[in-house]
């Protein structure tokens, strides 16, 4: 399962804001299986 | 090396460690050390007990076992046409002769384990076990028995061990007591048994701590030694897979935990397992040296991103600060509670400003699309968790971590 840059940020943003715990299962659930970022955002 | 191909993503240094074995598999030379087993008590060998009645062959040759793994290996490394074919040959044939030979093997464990040949034996097929297991998940061939056969060798070291100790063989007495055959099994099994442990935590359990830092700088000592070229030093391999494991192990059980919240249970069975596992392999001392040794060689000033190792070096600290996140939210009553804490606030922000600070760029040494991308990602998603309200932007890419 790979999950997309955008739903990532998606879901910082969205715990930023809320604090809550569905959006903290979000971003550990991201960690555990990002998307690698594509070649166009490689720095 | 074929191992870009595969679907392994991380455990770099056993990935190497198996694939190295091709090369020097027949060797097998004297060891000067001999590292000492921790944990094998009674718990433990149930375990590894447990696997032994599937273990129910006829006699056969754990070195024709080994050999042919080893042609396995090779076969994935050569030319994709010939690939396959001499792939699933040798791995059939590894798979059947193992098969057969593994009940003799134990046999003799548990009668013999006083003649130094047991060993050789039980390394062999120890040996055999870790590289179909590694073929069987990496080059889509019999995947679903990649478990097994980890299993196996997990059984394998855990019986002869075990046997060792009931016929009044400790096999963490000094090199000087033991022959060359019982530090080699010695070598091999930790090996093996890091492996089949990364296989469980990769698959979300949470298996004792079977092996030291020691242990672990030993064998990659030891492969270093067989080919130079193809390995980085030991500590800093060790430390790697050492980080590694722990990392997959807090974010797994975090992300339990954290689910278990969402659906108001609050119950914190299992957590005291899973810390001791942390707090253990943390509170190594040889972990300790070997960090502080890679901190004032390949970090600070003498960060180096233009050579392989330093841009693992600097990965490896990445990965110790997301690990002593986890660990700070991992401690707390709940997951909710402890990424708030302040401590976790503190470990958070570290890692998005290191993560700014050390950025390991693309076109460096490193090559592997994954080792960079897939890595740092976490990092930040982990790192941005922790982020206070107020937190400044990540500084620019430097090397100067003298505020850490």
């Amino acid at each position: 399962m790979f999950i997309g840059r955008e739903e990532c940020a998606i879901a910082l943003r969205n715990y930023w804001e809320n604090k809550g715990i569905a959006e903290l299962v979000q971003i550990l659930e991201f960690a555990q299986y990002p998307k690698p970022m594509d070649e166009e955002w490689q720095v | 090396m074929g191992w870009p191909q595969f679907k392994i993503l991380s455990r770099e240094g056993q990935e190497r460690a198996s694939s190295d074995l091709v090369s020097h598999v027949d060797s097998m030379p004297p060891q000067n050390t001999v590292p000492t087993f921790v944990s094998i008590g009674k718990e433990n060998f149930v375990q590894g007990s447990v696997l032994i009645p599937w273990i129910n062959t006829i006699d056969g040759h754990p070195h024709i076992a080994r050999t042919a793994a080893t042609q396995a290996l090779r076969a994935i490394q050569g030319s994709p046409s010939d690939c396959r074919e001499n792939l699933e040959f040798f791995f059939n044939l590894a798979a059947g002769t193992l098969d057969r030979c593994l009940n003799g093997i134990c046999t003799f464990a548990m009668f013999a384990s006083r003649h130094s040949d047991e060993y050789r034996r039980a390394s062999d097929s120890i040996i055999a076990s870790t590289l179909l297991a590694w073929i069987a998940y990496s080059a889509d061939i019999a995947e679903s028995s990649a478990s097994s056969y980890f299993m196996t060798a997990y059984a394998q070291v855990f019986r002869t061990t075990a046997n060792a100790n009931a016929n009044g063989i400790d096999l963490s007495s000094s090199s000087a007591e033991l022959g060359q055959r019982e530090s080699a099994y010695c070598l091999y099994s930790s090996f093996a048994l890091d492996c089949a442990n990364a296989w469980l935590i990769r698959n979300g359990m949470y298996p004792p701590r079977t092996t030291t830092f020691a242990q672990r700088k030993l064998y990659f000592t030891h492969f270093e030694d067989l080919n130079s070229a193809t390995w980085h030093p030991a500590t800093l391999e060790a430390a790697n897979t050492t980080l590694g494991n722990l990392f997959e192990v807090c974010l797994t059980a975090a992300l339990q935990f954290a689910k278990n919240e969402l659906n108001l249970n609050f119950s914190r069975e299992g957590a005291d397992n899973v810390l001791q596992y942390i707090r253990a392999e943390l509170g190594d001392a040889d972990l300790h040296r070997a960090l502080k040794d890679l901190y004032r060689s390949h970090q600070g000033t003498n960060t180096n991103h233009t050579t392989v190792v330093g841009q693992l070096t600097t990965r490896l600290f990445h990965r110790l600060r997301c690990v002593l996140l986890l660990h700070e939210i991992l401690s707390q009553d709940s997951i909710y509670t402890g990424a708030q804490t302040p401590e976790a606030i503190n470990v958070a922000t570290k890692i998005v400003g290191f993560c700014g600070k050390q950025v390991i760029r693309r076109g460096g040494p490193i090559e592997d699309y994954y080792l960079q991308s897939w890595h740092n990602f976490s990092y930040l998603m982990l790192g941005g968790m922790g982020l206070p309200d107020d937190s400044p932007p990540a500084g620019r890419p430097s090397t100067d971590v003298s505020d850490e």
